[in-house]
Formats: C-alpha cells, sequence, structure tokens
C-alpha cells in the first residue's frame, strides 16, 4: 500500500471526498429545474437549423405558456451545423426534433425506427435562390447551369434532379448556410428555403430569382417534428400537439408578436427579414389541407409519393408502409380553429 | 525474416483483436447501424461503394498532398529566414504561432470567399494546419546547429548563403523530417475539413463531402469507410516522409537506423 494511505484518517478522507463527489454527481443528473416538482414532463427539442421564422409555431406555444399549460417544460436546443438530429432522436438524447422527411425512411433503412408527429410546410419551401442578372427561365436551366451550385450533398431533391434532368452543368459545391458566397459570386445558385435566404436578399436590395423544386414534380414533407415510436403514449402526444398547433396558430396570425424573442436567439437573421419571412410562409403552411385536416396534418399518399421517389432513386431498398413513418393524433380543425390563407382564424 | 516480423506482427495482431472485440461488441448487443456498424458490414459497404469512396480518397490525396508540400516548403524557407536573425524571430514568430492557434472551421468558409471552391481552397487548408509543425521544427534546427561548426564557418569567412545551405539547413533535416511527420496527418485532418465547406460534390465528390452526404443519409457504415479511407491517406504521406527522411539521414544520422 502506498504509504500516504496507510493512515485510517486519509483513507477515510478519500471515502468522504469520493462519497461527495458522487451524491454531487448523482444531484447534478437530476432535473436542476425543479420542473418534476412542478409536475412539468421535460420535453427535450432539438432544431436542424437556426432559430427561424420555421420553428415559430415552437416558440409562440413556449412564449405563450402553452407548453406549460400542458404539463412540458421545453428545452428547445438549435443547431450548431451538421447536427445528426434523426440520430439523437433515435438515441433518445433528445425526445423530439425537426428532420426532413426523407431522412425517417433513410433512418429507417438503417435500423431506427422514427415517426412524423407533425409536418411545418405543405408545400416545400425547398428551393433554389440564383442571381437576378443570372436570369435563367426554369428550375431546368438553373440545373444546366453554368455556374456553381451550393447545396446540401446527400439530399434526395438534388438526386432527384439529377435524375430527372441529367448530370448537373454546375459544379455542385457544399452549402454552408451563410449568404455571404451568394454575394461575393454572381454566377453561384444557392439551395434556400424560400422563407428564409431571398428575404434577406430583399432587404439587403439584391435583386434574386427564386426556383421552388416543386416545379420539378418533387413535394415531400421537408420539415417535419418527429419522435421516436412510442416516445410518448397518445394522450401526452395529444397533449403536447394541441399545444404546438395552436402555437403555429397564433405565429401564423401575428409573427411580429414573437420574432423578436427568436431574433434575439439567432442574430445572423434581422427581425426585419424574420418579419418578412414569416409573411412569406403562410402560403407554404395555409393549404386546402392543413384547413380541412389542421396545421401539420399529414397525407399518407404523400408519404407513399416519397417512398416511391426515394426508391426509385436508389436511396432506400425496403418500402416501408407510408402509413407507419407518422402518426397524428389531432382532430380536424373546427369553424373555430381553423386558420385563413391570410393567417388568422376563421 | 525474424526480425520483419517482430515490426509487423505486434500491430497486425493488436489491428486484429480490436476489430474482433468490435464485431462482437455490435453482434452481441444487437447495436444498430447507424450508431455502430460492425466492421463487416463497413467492409461490405465499402466494396459495394468503392468507386465513389476511392474516387473521393484521390481527391483528398491531392489536396493534402499538396497542401503538405506546401507548408514544407513555406515551413522550411519561413523557419530558415526567422532562424538567421534574433530580431526577425522575435518579431514573427507570433504571428507565425498564430497559424497554429486559428480555428480552421472559423476560416475555412473565407476560404472559399477569397480562393474560390475546390482544390484551391482545400488544399490552402491542408497547408494552413500543417505549415507551423515544419516552422517551429525548422527553426529548432537551425537554433540547435554546432556553436563549434558555426565558427568554423565564420573563421572561414562563408557567406549568410553558405552558412546555410552547408551547415544549418543539413544539420536541421532531422527535425525538419520529425515536424513533417507531424505535419502529414495535420494535412489529412486539413483537408478534410476544409472540403466540408469548399470541397466540390458529384461523382469525383472528396471524402470530406462523402462524410456530410453519408451523415445525412444515417450511413454511419460509409462514414467510418470514409474516415478510414482518409486515415490511410495520412499514413501514405507519413509513410513518404519517413521514406524521405531515412534517404536523406541513412548516411549520417543515427535517427535513420
Amino acid at each position: 500500500m502506498a504509504p500516504i494511505l496507510r493512515s485510517a484518517a486519509t483513507r477515510m478522507a478519500i471515502v468522504g471526498a469520493l462519497v461527495a463527489a458522487l451524491v454531487s454527481l448523482a444531484a447534478s443528473c437530476s432535473d436542476p429545474s425543479g420542473s418534476q416538482q412542478a409536475g412539468l414532463r421535460k420535453v427535450r427539442i432539438q432544431l436542424n437549423w437556426v432559430p427561424e421564422p420555421e420553428f415559430g409555431g415552437l416558440y409562440a406555444a413556449v412564449q405563450d405558456g402553452l407548453m406549460r399549460q400542458a404539463g412540458f417544460e421545453v428545452e428547445i436546443i438549435k443547431d450548431t451545423g451538421g447536427t445528426a438530429v434523426p440520430q439523437l432522436i433515435a438515441q433518445g438524447v433528445c425526445d423530439l426534433g425537426f428532420i426532413s422527411g426523407d431522412q425517417i425512411l433513410t433512418l429507417r433503412e438503417q435500423g431506427g425506427d422514427l415517426v412524423a408527429v407533425f409536418n411545418v410546410f405543405d408545400i416545400t419551401p425547398y428551393g433554389f435562390m440564383v442571381h437576378a442578372a443570372d436570369a435563367p427561365e426554369s428550375i431546368e436551366a438553373v440545373w444546366k447551369g453554368p455556374g456553381t451550385l451550393a447545396c446540401e450533398s446527400g439530399l434526395p431533391a438534388i438526386k432527384l434532379m439529377q435524375a430527372k434532368y441529367g448530370p448537373s452543368g454546375r459544379k455542385l459545391v457544399p452549402w454552408a448556410g451563410a449568404t455571404a458566397n451568394f454575394l461575393a459570386d454572381p454566377t453561384l445558385a444557392v439551395q434556400c428555403f424560400i422563407t428564409s435566404e431571398p428575404p434577406l436578399m430583399d432587404l439587403q436590395k439584391v435583386p434574386v430569382k427564386v426556383f421552388r423544386i416543386s416545379e420539378a414534380g418533387y413535394n415531400p414533407y421537408t420539415e417535419v417534428l418527429a419522435m421516436r415510436r412510442g416516445g410518448m403514449d397518445d394522450a401526452t402526444l395529444r397533449r403536447f400537439m394541441t399545444a404546438h398547433q395552436e402555437g403555429w396558430r397564433r405565429y401564423l396570425a401575428e409573427p411580429a408578436r414573437y420574432n423578436p424573442a427568436i431574433a434575439a436567439l439567432n442574430p445572423a437573421m434581422s427581425l426585419e427579414a424574420m418579419n418578412l419571412g414569416a409573411e412569406r410562409m403562410r402560403e407554404f403552411l395555409v393549404t386546402p389541407w392543413t384547413r380541412a385536416h389542421g396545421l401539420g396534418s399529414m397525407d399518407p399518399r404523400r408519404w407513399q409519393a416519397m417512398v416511391d421517389a426515394l426508391s426509385e432513386l436508389g436511396v432506400i431498398r425496403v418500402r416501408p408502409d407510408p402509413a407507419s413513418l407518422m402518426h397524428w393524433v389531432l382532430d380536424p380543425p373546427t369553424a373555430d380553429t381553423v386558420v385563413t390563407p391570410s393567417g388568422q382564424p376563421g | 525474416m525474424r526480425r520483419r516480423l517482430s515490426v509487423v506482427l505486434p500491430p497486425l495482431v493488436v489491428a486484429l483483436g480490436a476489430l474482433l472485440a468490435w464485431e462482437s461488441v455490435v453482434r452481441v448487443f444487437q447495436v444498430p447501424r447507424f450508431i455502430l456498424p460492425a466492421p463487416s458490414v463497413i467492409a461490405e459497404a465499402a466494396w459495394a461503394d468503392r468507386e465513389r469512396l476511392l474516387a473521393g480518397a484521390a481527391q483528398t490525396a491531392m489536396a493534402s498532398g499538396g497542401g503538405f508540400l506546401l507548408a514544407v516548403a513555406i515551413g522550411v524557407a519561413a523557419g530558415s529566414v526567422l532562424g538567421s536573425s534574433r530580431l526577425l524571430q522575435r518579431g514573427f514568430y507570433p504571428l507565425a504561432l498564430l497559424f497554429q492557434m486559428v480555428p480552421l472551421v472559423a476560416i475555412a468558409p473565407l476560404l472559399v470567399i477569397w480562393l474560390g471552391y475546390g482544390l484551391r481552397s482545400t488544399t490552402a487548408a491542408a497547408c494552413i494546419v500543417s505549415v507551423f509543425p515544419v516552422l517551429a521544427s525548422t527553426l529548432d534546427g537551425m537554433r540547435g546547429t554546432d556553436p563549434g561548426l558555426r565558427e568554423i564557418f565564420g573563421i572561414h569567412r562563408a557567406g549568410r548563403v553558405a552558412r546555410w545551405w552547408k551547415l544549418e539547413l543539413p544539420a536541421s533535416i532531422p527535425s525538419i523530417v520529425t515536424g513533417s511527420r507531424v505535419a502529414a496527418g495535420l494535412a489529412v485532418i486539413g483537408a478534410v475539413v476544409g472540403e466540408f465547406v469548399s470541397g466540390y460534390a458529384g461523382q469525383t465528390a472528396p471524402l470530406g463531402i462523402v462524410v456530410t452526404s453519408s451523415m445525412r443519409e444515417a450511413r454511419t457504415d460509409l462514414v467510418f469507410a470514409a474516415v478510414a479511407l482518409s486515415a490511410c491517406v495520412g499514413f501514405a504521406l507519413f509513410g513518404m516522409t519517413s521514406a524521405a527522411g531515412w534517404l536523406l539521414l541513412r548516411r549520417w544520422h543515427a535517427s535513420a537506423d
């Protein structure tokens, strides 16, 4: 035995220190927010991007206390760049997360089992943004180039463009999310969310033209809230989704009320750009389908179309039952809760 | 033969043991593929996607090799200049140290703006992260030159260039080789990080792009395959540097044994 451990007092002190360390470790692992005492269930939600209007409904539900009223203490974790959100949800690191619909399919192929519980955009806002002076006439012309196209590699939309129009005439480069490269290069086309980058350019008085990927015949669910299958029982999920859907109704009616809090979390996007983006977002969320079935609701036929597209592209080998990819627990809207195209309750 | 076996066998046995343990753990605990694929699954995925992976490895090798050579050229030149004058060293060394401190992830997007997409940016990224070890080791070599030999060169009134070429540079080679070995591994890391933001995608996408696109598709098996290949590129650069060092030192320096 080492000489220092020979003394009983020293040994007791070391054991005492170890016990104290274990106790403090256990204390730090327990819920520090006191949410359990308040009877609230803690829910960690991982974003797949920085805070922007595309998550507006969630922020509104939290800001207005709807989540607390429903019994949830919500923690929103923003993306720090390239976060593997589907894997984090499947592993239980977070309870829910925003991902692209196709990622549910690709993860399932690799042994993960997620379900979409809420869809943000009924029409995909994904598109390509080019300088107006570049002026291609169609999305096919954008694809054929010449020039450079910054896009997220591995995106099914890009594979679909390749399958439909052949190899791109543009050089494909990574999309880092910053618009600085776009401003610096007049021949650069970039992928965009129509509700995000184009408003930024408009406010900077940079003339741009935007082409929707839906013009190429592909309209996937681009942003869904997903959870592990069985991650929440139906009653709990229903409470959560009711609050989330109400958050979206409020956000669409009055985005300027909620955007300052979102802008404070994302200094890269001005409040003005967020307000403009939120205004443009409505037409992608409020559609005949969502007016009839409720904001966030999904159509199994759209999932079927996605399964077909990804299967044809060779992205997935096994074709799952489309109904198994989503889990919708809310009722259709009533006359009081339906949202009009202007975002106001009907 | 026996000596060679004693060199090759231990790392092979350790690697095989680690792979076997990995395979067993994944199979016994049924770890999902998207978290940790078994080595056999990775090998299968690598074989199925071999064309894309090899094309990617070639691109990454070009960027890291080019960046590494640039780093050696710049590092030796800058180290020699700084080593020739205390004043220059005091003035510029902290600036050179900045290259070591620069978070590459933060400046990689700027490289794209300055140099454009593709090989130029990724080569520059590889060079930036690997230049400092070469510079610092050159400087150390210069400083460590035998004072007795310096005196002899002084007695013979050797010029500054002759002193550098015939005395200081040869004396610095052992430490330059050591610094270059460190730089070889760093160059691959720099190239892959550079590719994350500036590599060309498409059929001949470099390994950095293969990693990001595979990650998005939850293809952890392909991520591992790409990482293993980038490690191979690093091993190749390291091996070539060691071989070059051996060729340069074998006749006169104990470190070549």
